[in-house]
């Protein structure tokens, strides 16, 4: 227990915590504006912030330490995973939002939405970890930006739907974040056998 | 003994830096990528005709511009990480900001080089899809949406990274001005007439002035020639804002006096942008007059 206090008080929070807030205001104007067509992009975006959120848990500016330390990776990243509470949290605090109104949205679907979203986020920063102290930059830009623009860019939107909607033309959010989630957890295990030491 | 430091004068360092910064900045996979991603979505979407006059003119500015930000907003940072050295150069800190903001020429090239793409490209059903407006409202509105985003991006990404030191500040700045554009612009479709929701759609460094229904063309409020004066102001003010840092006193004085000035401008084009322009929606069908809403 002491140990895992100590590896997350490495974690970057003020990353985490400040793209949390913002995700959690531009989902709450999501929830306030549901009933209009821009309330599901908004929650939408909020998602993809909380996954640029999720991607920065890994960070650690003293890796070139750590990295050489008993403590594995595989514990390093299952002590860093506890830090994805603020993301999970500000996920869950949209759910509990946009499940209090009456909606065509049904909540699993975003709830595994969000599921997706923050485990997409932290299998890329995974990923970035065996080659970098500080994945979160990178990581989150290349989980956020697609995430946001997808829905926006009509080539990709028509095929994919990256947030739950009642549209059936294209690969529904659920397949879609199904497939996100448990690849990312396939990567994310792989990830934390991987020795970082000798980079 | 008085001892004088004499800052030596160096020939053509401004353009030296301007070229290294301007080199740095193009190498950027993230600035690469907004142009690969530009290029492929003015090809996809100038195959057909496009119905939604204003889907193509998004891509540029989300990319150029939002990219572009984020990508100069690194480069600036990146800047920060080596003040050590630099700050024993013989360079003052306002001339590196200088080149920076000179780089930003790049992305506004690329930026005008999609205009002319879009211009000469797109194909639509008639002139009425682009809703009521004059000629030259026509050209500011295309100007507005496709070249400035791609000047004003970088240059509020080097305001932010002389300022800022996190590399998260970027992107999630991105994604507040994708939310409240989204905002703006979604609440404008159900209260067109409303000038609360005018005033925040106009107080955006991007905006949309039509919007398809699907048998026509909805014309909102607003004046796009001040529109295109308020982004001019806000780019402006990105440049003061980042001259501001590390500089001297005297030249402290006269950057805010800018500051005031230039923001008192932006002020009064904004004002300009809400009570100029139709009084109230109209929708533009085929072979129609435009009717208000």
């Amino acid at each position: 227990m002491g140990s895992i206090a100590i590896m997350l008080r490495g974690v970057y929070w003020s990353a985490v915590a400040g793209l949390t807030v913002i995700a959690c205001a531009m989902g709450a104007g999501g929830i306030a504006l549901a009933h209009y067509f821009v309330g599901p992009p908004l929650l939408a975006t909020a998602f993809a912030l909380l996954a640029a959120a999720s991607a920065f848990t890994l960070d650690e500016s003293a890796s070139t330490v750590v990295d050489v330390t008993p403590t594995g990776p595989a514990a390093q990243t299952a002590a860093r995973a506890g830090a994805l509470t603020a993301p999970v949290c500000g996920g869950l605090g949209l759910l509990v939002g946009m499940a209090l109104r009456p909606t065509t949205v049904p909540t699993w679907a975003m709830a595994l939405a969000l599921i997706g979203n923050v485990l997409l986020g932290f299998a890329v920063a995974g990923v970035g970890r065996l080659q970098t102290g500080e994945p979160g930059l990178w990581a989150s830009a290349a989980t956020a930006f697609p995430l946001v623009l997808a829905p926006l860019y009509e080539p990709v939107s028509r095929r994919i739907h990256t947030f739950p909607s009642t549209r059936s033309e294209a690969i529904s959010s659920n397949t879609w974040w199904a497939i996100a989630a448990t690849i990312s957890l396939l990567i994310i295990a792989t990830a934390a056998r991987s020795d970082r030491a000798f980079r | 003994m008085i001892v004088t430091a004499i800052r030596p004068r160096m020939p053509g360092t401004l353009p030296t830096l301007t070229w290294h910064e301007t080199r740095r900045y193009v190498r950027s996979p993230v600035l690469l990528l907004a142009l690969a991603l530009t290029a492929y979505a003015i090809y996809d979407l100038s195959r057909g005709v496009v119905a939604d006059v204003d889907e193509l003119p998004t891509y540029p500015a989300s990319f150029l511009g939002g990219f572009g930000m984020v990508a100069a907003c690194w480069l600036t940072q990146s800047m920060q990480r080596s003040a050590e050295a630099l700050n024993v150069a013989p360079t003052p800190a306002r001339v590196r900001t200088s080149a920076l903001c000179l780089m930003a020429a790049v992305p506004f090239a690329c930026g005008v080089l999609s205009l002319l793409a879009v211009v000469m490209f797109r194909r639509v059903d008639g002139d009425w899809t682009e809703g009521a407006f004059t000629t030259t409202d026509r050209f500011a509105v295309l100007l507005s949406q496709v070249a400035i985003p791609a000047l004003g991006g970088p240059l509020l990404g080097i305001a932010v990274g002389r300022w800022v030191r996190a590399g998260w500040i970027a992107p999630a700045l991105f994604l507040i001005i994708v939310g409240w554009v989204m905002l703006a612009n979604g609440l404008a479709d159900t209260y067109r007439n409303s000038l609360p929701v005018l005033l925040m759609r106009m107080f955006a460094p991007f905006t949309f002035f039509t919007t398809w229904t699907g048998g026509g063309v909805q014309t909102w409020r607003g004046s796009p020639v001040a529109f295109l004066g308020w982004q001019l102001c806000l780019c402006a003010l990105a440049v003061t804002v980042a001259l501001l840092r590390d500089t001297d006193r005297s030249r402290r004085r006269r950057l805010l006096g800018c500051l005031f000035v230039v923001g008192a401008l932006a002020v009064v084009t904004w004002a300009l942008a809400v009570t100029g322009g139709l009084h109230h929606a109209v929708i533009t069908y085929p072979g129609g007059l435009p009717q208000p809403i």
